[in-house]
């Protein structure tokens, strides 16, 4: 599919692992990222994706793997020879010196002069949209306003690729949403090529032209947003990327990337095959809300359960469906159209992605 | 480059600093047990046996052990309270006074002994007010003794729980004990079921530095003890008429009282729930609102500010009393600069406090050198080898400089090279040296407590904009903990001006720092000038304190 987006790729991770004693935080790992784009490392807590950027970043030395930049091996550089950027989780922001001081700090270290470093200081203050912030002390300013002097910081002596190590975890939800936006926006209007580290999906959604999965230590899919949602490669993808159900059945017949489920709850549903699977199979269905439709009760697709929970989100409204055998399963329905308690009957609708089976997963 | 420095050319300086560490730190304790349990070449219990059926040194170990309780009931029956009322009440002065109460912290150990001599001592200031008030005929007290020793205890160690309990209250979360008045708890209730028990940490902190500090004091003990030994004078006197192997296992005991001490104490640590890490605020303090009430606490809290500095007022005084001028009125009838002039214009009596500022200063930057590197290694490192280096950076802490100072003696009095040993006992080296071991534990400890509150992220930032690891260490690293580290250049100023225990064993005409000079003027007897030399070490003491120590003396090391 669309994973080999770039031909010529400006960064370049190839086969980085490591551990930690017995541990393996990282396997084979191979990523490029294309001049100029944005990618986002997503994964939950331990998956590897903070050790991944740090081995890019050079804190972490890799056991095995390279990493390169425009053709250059940078594998073995100290950090401060990498000329990479990094914005940090907690921002660190050196608390004695000001706002100036904090994002002229690595124009100095590069022995650049006064003047110059002034002129820069301002460009990039102004870039993110703290120009009159350079008096001021570290903790004079809000959260935002940090996260923001951080990302000047970073950018200041125009790195080659810049990594954010979870950026948006320190703000309160509210500005998260703004914020996010103005730092993809200031990352694309200096066009730097940049890997993110989030476990927010939402975020990784928004911020990233791709975003690759991580599960455990290893790439479980690198792609576009849309295709992840839509096609995900595996049961762990499927599920952690946005809201999905999972029902249990079996594969009763498959052909070209079709396949039938008789599903536990009693209903025989049609779904897209996520990985190659035997008829007669235990399977696994993962089913996103938007692509469940209220039916009929005589319609022979249909799965009968109970409401059990409405979840209001303003724009859209979610029910949890109890069904006969026991399964949960959720659905996304206009407002006023169920209350709890209410018997349905479900089916799948036109709209939204096509179920996907997998075998089920083998807890770890 | 943390990764760098974990690996290759950092396990290898760490390993180097952990040798050198061991070589100034372990070594000369080892050695010194060893030769106390084989004075003539193989190893015999005898020793062991002789000092277990000797009576005077049961009695000396009953004596340090008795004096050190009874230093830590006292100091905290003082401490405690005093803690408790400037944590919770307001009241007209209370911030004065609270500027004054850690004054004695800065006060060393020998100037305050015998500011004490000349306040309540036989012939000293308040006896002499009260027989010519009272027309008596003798002293009404003679201060020597166990009760002596417990006075100069209590004056200077209350400090420790006052300082301890302080904070421990400024970090307690007030909305508990509104959880308990909510619950219907009286405040005695509350007080003793909710504020106590989240105190009792920091009380047994404080315990833990009384008791050790106590176990190891010498000026007290040598100066108003008389016929009451304890551990420590008991080892200088058998180092002073030549027992050397006697002073050795006095050591090794005296060691192993401190370190059994110091591990009953971590048990104990070990069996308390952790300190709240409170998000909550401590409760502000209530002002006394009854006149009558408030002024009492006013009224108390300056005859208590008056008690805490008539030590050094009488300093002050008796240092302007030309010699022999004084004799039988309650006041001196004459005060001049006279002992200041002989102290500034004779060489001799200059050179000891040229000598005590050089070596303190030269200790001093050393342990901070010293202290700053182990601390980096042993964070970068971790493991066994970081462990090792953080328990030789803080060994000398749990060690009575007096029996440090034996122990160095033991190794530094033979030439083998090879095994480290080296002639230095006699020579300049061997003060500063001292000094410098004693020092380690308040500037190492320092700058590991400041290396953890330090976020690792901030020098890796350092890095990812390009700075080398000078740079960041300078620019990034140094600035943030300098007030951690400047707080214990201050109190190892403190300590080194104004040693006793160490120099007593180990001086030379040629390096005599202060303190000896002072008891060389006591017995001369000169007390003018003992004074004189007890002020400068004061102001000496008092700008190191200013300019560096403020408010965190609380871990230091008497003696």
């Amino acid at each position: 599919m669309t994973g080999e987006l770039v031909s010529d790729a400006f960064l370049a991770l190839r086969g980085l692992s490591k551990r930690f004693g017995d541990a393996t935080v990282l396997e084979d790992l191979d990523l490029k990222l294309a001049e100029g784009e944005i990618l986002v490392l997503l994964g939950l807590s331990g998956s590897g994706k903070t050790t991944a950027l740090r081995l890019v970043a050079g804190f972490e030395t890799a056991d095995r793997g390279r990493v390169i930049v425009a053709g250059e091996d940078v594998t073995a550089l100290a950090p401060a020879r990498r000329g990479f950027g990094m914005v940090f989780q907690h921002y660190a922001l050196f608390p004695h010196m000001n706002v100036a001081a904090n994002v002229a700090f690595g124009l100095g270290a590069r022995g650049w002069p006064r003047p110059r470093i002034r002129a820069r200081v301002h460009e990039v203050l102004n870039l993110v949209g703290l120009a009159e912030f350079g008096e001021r002390s570290i903790d004079a300013i809000s959260g935002g306003q940090q996260q923001r002097v951080a990302l000047a910081r970073a950018l200041a002596p125009a790195p080659r690729v810049l990594l954010l190590d979870e950026p948006l975890s320190n703000l309160d939800p509210a500005l998260r949403e703004r914020t996010r936006r103005e730092l993809r926006d200031a990352v694309k209007a200096v066009g730097i090529t940049t890997l993110l580290v989030t476990h927010e999906q939402e975020e990784a959604f928004d911020v990233g032209d791709r975003v690759a999965v991580l599960d455990r230590g290893r790439l479980a899919q690198v792609d576009t947003p849309q295709a992840l949602y839509r096609m995900p490669a595996d049961r762990f993808v499927a599920t952690f990327v946005g809201r999905s159900s999972v029902l249990a059945g079996t594969l009763a017949t498959i052909d070209n990337g079709g396949a039938r489920v008789t599903l536990q709850a009693g209903a025989s549903w049609r779904a897209r095959s996520g990985e190659p699977l035997m008829v007669g199979e235990s399977v696994e269905l993962v089913v996103r809300p938007e692509s469940l439709a209220l039916a009929a009760e005589d319609t022979p697709e249909r799965v009968m359960g109970q409401v059990a929970a409405l979840h209001f989100t303003g724009p859209l409204t979610y029910a949890a469906v109890q069904l006969a055998n026991g399964e949960r399963i959720e659905v996304q329905v206009a407002s006023e159209a169920l209350a709890v308690g209410q018997r349905v009957a479900l089916q799948p609708g036109a709209r939204g992605p096509r179920p996907v089976v997998f075998r089920p997963r083998v807890q770890a | 480059m943390s990764a760098q420095l974990a690996t290759g050319g950092g396990r290898t300086w760490a390993l180097l600093l952990a040798l050198l560490l061991a070589w100034l730190v372990g070594y000369p304790l080892v050695l010194t047990a060893t030769e106390a349990l084989h004075p003539e070449g193989d190893w015999s219990l005898a020793p062991l046996g002789a000092f277990a059926t000797a009576a005077d040194e049961w009695s000396a170990l009953g004596h340090s052990l008795l004096v050190a309780t009874l230093s830590v009931l006292l100091a905290a029956l003082i401490g405690v309270p005093l803690a408790l009322i400037f944590a919770r009440t307001d009241f007209p002065g209370r911030r004065t006074l609270g500027a004054l109460i850690a004054l004695p912290v800065a006060l060393p150990p020998l100037v305050g002994v015998i500011a004490f001599l000349f306040l309540y001592g036989e012939s000293g200031f308040i006896p002499r007010l009260l027989m010519s008030t009272l027309g008596l005929e003798q002293a009404p007290w003679r201060l020597d003794g166990l009760g002596a020793i417990l006075l100069v205890h209590t004056y200077s160690m209350y400090v420790y729980f006052y300082l301890f309990a302080r904070a421990a209250l400024a970090r307690l979360d007030g909305a508990t004990l509104e959880a308990a008045a909510s619950l219907g708890a009286s405040r005695l209730r509350s007080f003793w079921r909710v504020t106590m028990p989240q105190l009792y940490p920091a009380l047994l902190g404080a315990a833990l530095l009384t008791f050790m500090t106590a176990l190891g004091s010498f000026s007290a003990p040598y100066i108003f003890g008389g016929g009451y030994r304890v551990m420590t004078t008991q080892i200088v006197a058998s180092k002073l008429s030549g027992e050397l192997a006697r002073a050795n296992l006095e050591s090794v005991v005296l060691a192993g009282l401190a370190l059994l001490a110091l591990l009953m104490v971590h048990r104990l640590q070990a069996r308390m729930p952790e300190a709240t890490s409170a998000h909550g605020m401590a409760p502000r303090p209530r002002r006394v609102a009854r006149t009558g009430l408030r002024l009492a606490f006013t009224v108390t809290g300056w005859l208590l500010a008056l008690l805490l500095l008539l030590p050094h007022l009488t300093l002050m005084l008796i240092s302007l009393v030309p010699a022999g001028t004084w004799t039988t009125e309650w006041l001196p009838p004459q005060l001049d600069a006279g002992n200041y002039q002989r102290l500034f214009g004779q060489p001799e009596r200059l050179r000891p406090m040229l000598n005590s500022l050089w070596m303190a200063a030269l200790a001093t930057t050393g342990a901070v050198v010293l202290g700053l590197a182990a601390a980096r290694r042993s964070r970068a490192v971790r493991g066994r080898l970081g462990a090792m280096l953080e328990a030789l950076i803080a060994l000398p802490w749990a060690i009575p400089g007096t029996v440090f100072a034996i122990a160095l003696a033991a190794t530094f009095s033979a030439d083998q090279p090879w095994f480290g040993r080296f002639v230095w006992v006699g020579t300049p080296i061997i003060l500063p040296l001292a000094y410098l071991v004693r020092a380690l534990p308040i500037t190492g400890r320092a700058a590991l407590a400041g290396l953890r509150q330090l976020d690792p992220a901030l020098e890796e930032a350092a890095w990812s904009l390009g700075a080398g690891p000078l740079r960041s260490f300078l620019r990034v690293v140094m600035p943030l903990l300098r007030p951690a580290l400047a707080a214990a250049v201050g109190l190892a100023l403190i300590t080194a001006l104004g040693d006793f225990v160490v120099s007593v064993v180990l001086y030379t005409y040629e390096t005599r720092p202060i303190s000896i000079e002072i008891l060389s003027a006591l017995r001369e007897p000169a007390f003018g000038v003992a004074s004189a030399y007890g002020v400068i070490l004061m102001l000496l003491s008092a700008v190191a304190f200013l300019v560096w120590g403020r408010g965190e003396a609380a871990s230091g090391a008497g003696g």
